[in-house]
Formats: structure tokens, C-alpha cells, sequence
């Protein structure tokens, strides 16, 4: 079962686990995780394709957490199962498929609420989390031959988004691109470019562009389901739009 | 009759087919012809699978094909059939070409959805089918709505809903059956129980595995058919569409089937064993039994039903090498039908 069945009990994660303790005033605490695989998978079309991380990270009262590397799943997982509150866990069935390193350690743990900065650029942030990070990742690595060189940071933890990190990219940089499988209306992207504007407006050297999931359901044919899917290209063609080269 | 078999039959609590029913030539090469078309079709779709054609999720329908063609045959002109995703069988049943329905499998513009729905997301508005449903459950709501929309419309239909025993348990499947007892709507709700939930046996999942008796609470009556065999589940369906089509309210069918292939083309089926699979095949296929009963009551030779074995079989190549050779759906398509 995937993230596209929680919508079935929706209501209970909403409704009752986000509210419950500010509802009682502090008295009942509703420690949890919710942890599946979330986003598309391959080829299994508009009812099983679907990225929930802007529709849980809007819920105040819930943490939202989506690693891309084996370590973080390991070291988040734990903090979340630590954590007091209920805490949404978007895992990626692609992912699962994906080799990384793990550090062999007793007790691992890796903050919530922390970005990390994964690879360091000046020109242009590119943001993203989860899958969003093999495009990211593939396009600073073909945006370097082109000599502009992008710092990649991964979001891990969606709610609550890790400002200071990002903004201090931004400062250095002045430009930024998003990069998430969601549709574009109302996007981690879309909250992200608001809050930039906030806080670093003064930084920016061009307009915050958001790379997105195409803003339609997904589609089942092999064509139409590449071109709905952000790709590394489209993360290129962005930086280079920002960067204005 | 092997002793398995025999065993079986003795459990009096299921609806077998009576003798009252006295299937001729017709019905039964019908049942044979239209069961055979899902089997190879389905065995087809398994085979463009695994050559790549087709992707994602693929769930089939072999072994369960008496349920669906004899719930057809008790069916008149302009009632609806809704379900979930092990969805081609229905498809096929209720009139939809194979070409078609092929061409969705591999996501090819032909396809009954343009090659944008796939194997879980299928309609025929002109046959009525309303799908092809991906999420476990959620047909039910749908297909009470369609009922509603019959009652209120006073034109006589019914909607025949379809799930498996595992979206039984699904909430919104009992809110559906307060309101379509509540108000009488025309549905026919038809469990078919395969015996496992995805992985899960009906034992370690259900609580309640006498699944006629889903509806007690509401006063909706239920019954429980073998489900294996074609003529059984032609009969009582065509009570349960009486019952509902007089405007008695709904009524619950659990067919007791069961289905030879993993959940989906990725399940390898580890949670039951071969020997399990074996004996349904050999001593309660849908299809063998008709087969055999045309054969014995004389009504075609031999060599009549190969030569049907051969038109189906020539139906399903055509369909293979159409949805092999069509185009897939323009790139402009990407964008069209979110909303009108």
C-alpha cells in the first residue's frame, strides 16, 4: 500500500492526529508515524502516481519528513519514531531500488528540520528533496561542464522547512530553482519562492523558478508519463533561465 | 467427482446451480465462448507483460471468469457494471472490444481511454462500464451512486458493483450500504471473494469471513454462490436483479472464486501454496466444467469447440499485434480531459 490509499483515512491523520493536541491544550499528546511509499512509481497511472508532500506540509501540527539517501531514511526514520508529534514519513518506491552508504553506527539519527547542503556552487541553489534530488543532482553535475556551478541542498524535512539553510544559499547565490514531482499549484516550490521573497528578496538576482510534475493527472502512456515527470533537463533549462545563460 | 470436490459441495450454506435450471446449447457454448475470451485474452495481456509492452500494475482476472459472464447473462440492456482494478474481464464481459481494451493495456491512443488510463482505469460509457477503479473500495460509493441516479431516474436499471473480499472492509463500502438500503437503490453488490487480500488470506484479514452477511446490519440480504461455477452465479444473480430491479433495495452476492495468477504481475504468490492453485485448476476451472458439459450433453462435437478455441484465440492475436502496433497518444494529449 502507498501514500495514494491515505486518503482513505485522511481524516484521522487531519482532522485528529495534527489537532489532537492543540485541540486538548496541550493534554494529549499523538505520537506517530505514518511512513509509505509516496510519488510515482512506474507506469501505474493517475490513481497510484501521486506526490501528497504539499498536501500534508500544509497541515500545521504535522512534521513532514522525505529523505533521498539510505543514510537519512535510517537517521530520520528513528528521529520520527522519537519524535512527540505525528510525523508523515513519504518514502520513494524508486528510491528503494537505489544503493547509498550507511554509516554503522548504535544510534543513528539524523535531525528533522535540517536541509543539508549536498553539494556546494556558487551561481545558482537548486532545491529539492527525495527523488527531486537524482535530477537535481544529474543537473548541477552537467550544469558544471557548462561552468555554472550550482549548490544542491536536500530538503529532507518538508515541514518544517529548514529556512536558514536555504536562505543562507540564496544569499550567496541569488538565484534558486525548485525541484519536486508535485503539481506546481501550491507546491513546496511555490511556498518556498514566497518565503524567499520575505526574507532574501534583496538577494535575488532573478525570479525563483519552480521545476514541477506537470500540472495534469498522470497519465499511463510511456510518452505522456516521461513529459509529465520533471526531468534533469528541465532542471537544467531552469538554472540556465536564472542564470541567464 | 474427485473427493475435494465433494467435500465442498456438502456445505449447503452455498448456492450451487439447481436443477430447475435447464442450460441449453446456447447458454452454455455462450458462457464457454465469452469465459474463454478473458482466459486467453488475460493469458495474452501476462505475455506482453512480461515482454515489456505493458507496465506498471496488471492484475488478472484467470480463474475467475465464471463470476463476471454469468452475472452477465442475467443482465438486460442499459444496466451498469462498475469495479476496481482486476478490471478486463469486466470489460470484455459487458461488450468492450479487445482491441481496445488491449490498446489501454499498452498505453496506446486506440486504447478505450486514449492510452491514458491503463489496465486500472478503463470506461465504456457506450457499454456501460464505469471502470476500472485504482483505489480498493472506492468503486463501491461510485457504483451506489449510479443506482441513486437510476432510482431517480426511474428507468428501470441496475448497477452491478464489484469488489474483492479485501475492499470489504473498506469503510466507505458500509456507508454505501446504509444509504442503498436506506432508500432502496437497484445494486447488486458482488463480492468476489478470490480468498486472499493481495497477500493476505481472507482469515488473517477478515473478521467476519461469511461476507453475504457483510450487510446484516443494514437489512440487505445476502447469499453465498459457487462462484466457479458459471450456471450457480447466472441463477442467483438473476434473483439478486430481480430483487434489486423490483425495487427491493440492494443485495449482496459473495462469490466464492478464486484466482490462479498472483495479485499482480509483480506478486510471485508465496503466501499460498502451488499444490493450493493446482487442485482449483484441475477439479473446479469455470471453463473446463462448461466444456465438459457441452461435450457430454452432445451439443457440439469436438471438433466445433476447437474451431471456437480458434476464433478466440484469432480475436486475441488481433488484439495483441494492434496494441503492439498502434501509436501511442499524441504529446498535445498530455493535457487535454482535466477539465471540460
Amino acid at each position: 500500500m502507498t501514500f495514494n490509499f491515505s486518503m482513505q483515512a485522511i481524516d484521522q491523520i487531519v482532522n485528529s492526529a495534527a489537532k489532537t493536541l492543540y485541540m486538548s491544550g496541550g493534554q494529549v499528546e499523538c505520537s506517530i508515524v505514518f511512513r509509505g511509499p509516496n510519488g510515482a512509481a512506474a507506469r501505474v497511472a493517475a490513481q497510484h502516481s501521486q506526490d501528497f508532500a504539499s498536501w500534508y506540509a500544509h497541515i500545521p501540527g504535522l512534521k513532514v519528513v522525505s529523505p533521498y539517501t539510505a543514510a537519512d531514511a535510517k537517521g530520520l526514520l528513528k528521529s520520527a519514531i522519537r519524535d512527540p508529534n505525528p510525523v508523515i514519513f513519504l518514502e520513494n518506491e524508486i528510491l528503494y531500488g537505489k544503493t547509498f552508504p550507511v554509516p554503522k553506527l548504535d544510534d543513528y539519527l539524523v535531525p528533522i528540520g535540517k536541509a543539508k547542503v549536498v553539494r556546494p556552487g556558487k551561481d545558482v541553489t537548486i532545491l529539492s528533496w527525495s527523488i527531486g534530488m537524482t535530477y537535481a543532482l544529474e543537473a548541477a553535475e552537467e550544469l558544471a561542464k557548462k561552468h555554472i556551478f550550482a549548490e544542491v541542498i536536500d530538503l529532507r524535512t518538508i515541514r518544517p522547512l529548514d529556512m536558514a539553510t536555504i536562505i543562507e544559499s540564496v544569499k550567496k547565490t541569488g538565484r534558486c530553482v525548485t525541484v519536486e514531482e508535485g503539481w506546481p499549484q501550491f507546491g513546496v516550490g511555490s511556498e518556498i519562492a514566497a518565503r524567499i521573497m520575505d526574507e532574501a528578496f534583496d538577494y535575488l538576482d532573478a525570479p525563483v523558478k519552480r521545476v514541477t510534475g506537470e500540472d495534469v493527472p498522470m497519465p499511463y502512456a510511456a510518452n505522456l508519463e516521461k513529459l509529465a515527470l520533471p526531468n534533469a533537463a528541465k532542471v537544467i533549462e531552469a538554472a540556465r533561465a536564472v542564470t541567464y545563460r | 467427482m474427485p473427493a475435494a470436490a465433494k467435500a465442498e459441495k456438502t456445505d449447503k450454506s452455498v448456492s450451487r446451480a439447481t436443477k430447475a435450471l435447464a442450460w441449453g446449447k446456447e447458454q452454455e457454448l455462450t458462457a464457454y465462448r465469452e469465459m474463454l475470451l478473458i482466459r486467453r485474452f488475460e493469458e495474452k495481456a501476462g505475455q506482453l507483460y512480461g515482454m515489456g509492452l505493458i507496465g506498471g500494475f496488471c492484475h488478472l482476472y484467470i480463474g475467475q471468469e465464471a463470476v463476471v459472464v454469468g452475472m452477465q447473462m442475467a443482465l438486460k440492456e442499459g444496466d451498469q457494471v462498475i469495479t476496481a482494478y482486476r478490471d478486463h474481464g469486466h470489460m470484455l464481459a459487458c461488450g468492450m472490444e479487445a482491441n481496445g481494451v488491449m490498446a489501454e493495456l499498452t498505453g496506446r491512443r486506440g486504447g478505450y481511454s486514449k492510452g491514458k488510463g491503463g489496465s486500472m482505469h478503463m470506461f465504456s460509457i457506450e457499454k456501460n462500464f464505469f471502470g476500472g477503479h485504482g483505489i480498493v473500495g472506492a468503486q463501491v460509493s461510485l457504483g451506489t451512486g449510479i443506482a441513486f441516479a437510476n432510482r431517480y431516474r426511474d428507468n428501470g436499471n441496475v448497477c452491478l458493483t464489484y469488489f474483492g473480499d479485501g475492499a470489504s472492509n473498506q469503510g466507505q463500502v458500509y456507508e454505501s450500504f446504509n444509504m442503498a438500503e436506506l432508500w432502496k437503490l437497484p445494486v447488486i453488490y458482488i463480492i468476489e471473494n478470490n480468498k486472499y487480500a493481495m497477500g493476505t488470506s481472507v482469515e488473517r484479514s477478515s473478521a467476519l469471513t461469511d461476507f453475504s452477511k457483510r450487510g446484516a446490519s443494514f437489512n440487505i440480504p445476502g447469499e453465498k454462490v459457487d462462484g466457479m461455477d458459471v450456471r450457480a452465479v447466472y441463477e442467483a444473480g438473476a434473483r439478486a436483479v430481480n430483487h434489486a430491479r423490483t425495487g427491493e433495495g440492494p443485495f449482496i452476492l459473495e462469490m466464492q472464486t478464486y484466482r490462479y495468477r498472483g495479485h499482480s504481475m509483480s506478486d510471485p504468490a508465496k503466501y499460498r501454496a502451488k499444490e493450493e492453485v493446482e487442485k482449483m485448476r484441475t477439479e473446479r476451472d469455470p471453463i473446463e466444467w462448461v466444456r465438459k458439459r457441452i461435450l457430454e450433453g452432445k451439443f457440439v462435437s469436438e471438433d466445433e469447440i476447437k474451431k471456437i478455441d480458434a476464433e478466440i484465440r484469432q480475436i486475441v492475436n488481433e488484439s495483441a499485434e494492434f496494441a503492439t502496433n498502434d501509436q501511442e497518444p499524441d504529446p498535445s494529449e498530455l493535457y487535454t480531459d482535466v477539465l471540460r
